[in-house]
């Protein structure tokens, strides 16, 4: 590929989706943005407050076509609820979770009123769709300043906790989106390196010190990325390492998914505990949600852009938010509500009968539900990192990002806990960037720009299945077996990369393979990845089947059976795994796709 | 001594050597121009790339002073704007809580005049203690350390707003006595979105033309105004 002209970046996140695109210049490899911010979409469809980010929702019609995105699908979704129009059209929201199921301990997505999406067949084509709608809105805008297709580059941010088959579904589901399969132009990023990259560019402010005060965000040699965002909690420990060159790499070196974490849980603590106290209990609650679901939405998005801005007192006990937080009720829930209720709304101080009081100790119980574990997430993060770190090493920084960064009481609940811990936990810096919400989207512009050098440790052994020579005493007898008069061992653990090695981006391993049957056409390899740092068999504990490769052997059929040798490389180090075979006897390129299919 | 022949052999193959050597020198010579050729054509789409990039750098920054666009910068007004609901939905409604007016109009009023000494220009040019002393004149009694802590965060936000380098505006334009229009103007809790307009109790916060936050509105029955600025009289 030429070098690109523009590269966008989409941020597609498991509450909101956004995108942002630069002009660049310069050659590959030396590519420089054209202009200092990158332009990016703040208004959507269904919303009338500027965002960088529209929502992650889709609306589905009763054949089970999209007919909306975003704010507008849920806008649309709740008027036809309201109308009684609703049967047979699902409103769907945080869909992305269901690509890694697992790693969200089995969770649905939240959101009030957002259908189930709890596997991969029913996620896979919401993810297309609402892939499709907003790199085609990228590239509409694009393209009217006369670049081409071809000319742009493009980036995919990926959650840190996604494995190989989860990126490989996405790049599938972005080509299928209409976003280039070539490597070279669609690059994936994973999301907490985003941020990072924003961080290193961005004015940032330290917690705890001055509230003015501003700070370069300087993360220092180990930090950790905490992205707190709308669905999810992904907190990613890094550390700044020198390679070969002494040029400094970053290196991950720890990683969780902390699950139901996101905003959006904030909110369901608010909806279940406190609106259905305030408004005469569940049962209303859900007559509401029948007959004003519009009315609903309109309130809880109240709660949502109020709920961030609760402003905090510290005192000797801890961080407590200072004031009541104040909703004002939407005239068609008032007119749903029993006088009872409407009274006690106003019987409230500060109440009246068109508004409703959170008072300071509900906010910070509704919140704390959530915020407890976040900060338990991170602190065991934390501790894992400065157990790995050396004497000299400077203390820690975490770098809180995503929406829910914005929240003065979780910044200030962090500091205050972290504060009463010993060294090194207690030094521990907190810095929030400019505008968290967009860290990722604006990062991932300025990573495909230049893709940072990354390393990391496999968290797995890689390998494949492979039947060497039977080695007595060692292998198990039941293994044993003899073909073309050579006695074999089955079922061996052929390690192409160990658990822990540090892998660099573009690292490659190279294995020579050669067939075990004179008769078959064609090679095929299995390949595994196992917990265990050496392996000995594929079938030992906690050993998966990744992907297989298949390679027909051709003219190589035609030599003896130990002169048909295929040469494996398996490169490392990046998003994900990619494969090349070569037929070493006649150089003949034997290419296919290594398909990272899980046997679930 | 040579063969006979031989002599006629050697000067033809001599001349078949000078006539390939002729041959050879144009054929070179003649990849020499094709490959300048080449080369003019590659610097000259080159500098076709150029211009059309340029070209197309251009239009891309006429479409963001245009507002077609949106540039990064324009990120930070979400977080001054969020600042900026904050202040005008839950800190001068707490403010105007304190002050235990007697209905929702007069809660209304006493907001209103709340923003509008915080945000009227006349009234920032004449300072926080004039501003205070003003209100008073009119009938908004407010604990002067309490004003004082508003008018630093509005101070900050109005601040923080201009370091941007953008046009940025404190609008108090809705037309009273007409329909809000709902994409300019919210409504306040309990009112009527069909109702005129009757009070501005904030004013939108507005970049480049574009709003970042809606003028906050009382529709209803026509009420006094209340944005004036120290030393006005009250309009009618």
């Amino acid at each position: 590929m030429t070098a690109p002209k523009v590269v966008a970046a989409i941020d597609f996140g498991t509450y909101g989706t956004g995108y942002a695109w630069t002009e660049v210049e310069g050659e590959e490899g030396s590519l420089r943005a054209h202009r200092s911010e990158p332009i990016y979409r703040d208004r959507w469809p269904g919303s009338d407050s500027p965002y960088p980010k529209d929502l992650s929702a889709v609306l589905l019609n009763q054949g089970g076509q999209v007919i909306a995105w975003g704010h507008q699908a849920k806008r649309e979704w709740a008027r036809l609820s309201q109308d009684g129009g609703g049967a047979g059209y699902t409103y769907a929201a945080g869909f992305k979770m269901a690509l890694k199921a697992d790693a969200y301990h089995g969770l649905g997505a939240p959101g009030t009123g957002s259908a189930r999406i709890d596997s991969v067949a029913q996620a896979y084509p919401l993810v297309v769709s609402y892939l499709r709608r907003v790199s085609e809105m990228a590239r509409q805008e694009i393209t009217e300043s006369s670049y081409l297709d071809s000319q742009i580059r493009w980036c995919l941010t990926v959650p840190a906790i996604w494995d190989e088959p989860e990126k490989q579904l996405m790049r599938k589901a972005a080509a299928e989106a209409g976003l280039p399969a070539d490597r070279d132009r669609l690059l994936l990023a994973l999301e907490p390196e985003a941020a990072a990259v924003y961080c290193r560019h961005h004015l940032a402010r330290l917690v705890g010190s001055d509230a003015s005060e501003r700070d370069h965000a300087e993360l220092g040699t180990r930090f950790l990325v905490a992205d707190c965002g709308g669905g999810t909690v992904d907190i990613t420990a890094f550390q700044l390492v020198p390679d070969s060159y002494g040029e400094l790499r970053l290196l991950e070196s720890g990683k969780v998914s902390g699950g139901k974490l996101g905003s959006e849980y904030i909110n369901e603590e608010f909806f279940r505990h406190v609106l259905a106290a305030r408004l005469g209990g569940p049962e209303l609650l859900e007559r509401l949600r029948r007959e004003s679901p519009y009315g609903l939405l309109e309130l809880m998005d109240r709660w949502e852009s109020a709920k961030v801005t609760a402003q905090v007192t510290l005192t000797s006990n801890g961080p407590v938010i200072e004031r009541p937080i104040y909703l004002s009720v939407p005239g068609e829930i008032h007119d749903l509500l029993p006088d009872s209720a409407v009274s006690a709304l106003a019987a409230q101080p500060g109440g009246s009968r068109h508004r409703m009081v959170v008072t300071p100790q509900e906010a910070a119980q509704v919140f704390d539900r959530v915020i407890d574990s976040i900060i338990e997430e991170i602190l065991t993060q934390l501790t894992d990192m400065n157990a790995q770190a050396r004497p000299q090493d400077p203390p820690a920084t975490i770098l809180l990002v995503g929406g829910l960064s914005g929240s003065e009481y979780l910044r200030a609940r962090l500091r205050y806990i972290l504060d009463a811990q010993p060294a090194p936990l207690g030094l521990t810096r907190i810095l929030v960037p400019a505008n968290p919400a967009a860290a990722v989207l604006f990062g991932a512009v300025r990573y495909a720009c230049d893709p940072p050098v990354r390393s990391r440790l496999a968290p797995y052994t890689y390998g494949c299945k492979f039947f060497p020579p039977f080695e007595p005493g060692i292998d198990e007898p039941g293994r044993r077996f003899t073909e073309d008069g050579v006695t074999r061992c089955r079922n061996r653990f052929k390690i192409f990369v160990a658990k822990g090695t540090k892998l660099e981006a573009g690292h490659q391993v190279t294995e020579g393979m050669t067939p075990v049957y004179a008769d078959r056409q064609q090679m095929e390899l299995i390949f595994y990845r196992s917990p265990e740092r050496e392996p000995r068999y594929i079938d030992g504990p906690g050993a998966q089947v990744i992907g297989t490769l298949t390679i027909a052997l051709g003219a190589a059929l035609q030599l003896p059976l130990a002169e048909r040798e295929v040469q494996v490389q398996l490169s490392f180090g990046d998003t994900d795994i990619s494969a090349v075979a070569v037929n070493l006897r006649t150089g003949e390129r034997l290419e296919t796709v290594l398909r990272f299919t899980r046997p679930d | 001594m040579a063969e006979p022949g031989s002599a006629d052999l050697t000067a033809a193959i001599e001349q078949f050597r000078a006539t390939m050597t002729k041959s050879l020198d144009s054929l070179v010579g003649t990849l020499h121009q094709v490959e300048q050729a080449i080369g003019e054509l590659a610097g000259r789409q080159r500098e076709q790339e150029q211009w059309l990039t340029s070209l197309s750098q251009r239009l891309t920054a006429e479409r963001l002073s245009s507002d077609a666009l949106t540039g990064g910068e324009y990120l930070q007004h979400v977080e001054i704007g969020g600042r900026y609901r904050r202040l005008i939905t839950q800190r001068l409604l707490d403010l105007a809580l304190a002050a235990d007016p007697p209905d929702a109009g007069a809660e209304a009023r006493y907001r209103a005049s709340l923003a509008c000494a915080l945000f009227a220009p006349e009234s920032i040019a004449a300072g926080p203690v004039r501003a205070l002393e003003s209100l008073g004149q009119t009938g908004v009694a407010v604990p002067a350390d309490r004003f004082q802590s508003v008018w630093n965060e509005a101070e900050e936000i109005r601040h923080d707003a201009e370091a941007t380098g953008h046009r940025c505006q404190w609008r108090f334009d809705a037309e009273l006595g007409a329909p809000p229009d709902l994409a300019w103007h919210d409504v306040c809790e309990g009112c009527a979105p069909g109702d005129p307009v009757a009070l501005i109790i904030a004013p939108a916060y507005v970049v480049d033309d574009k709003v970042q936050v809606k003028q906050l509105v009382l529709t209803g029955p026509a009420a006094p105004a209340t944005c004036q600025g120290p030393g006005e009289s009250p309009r009618e």
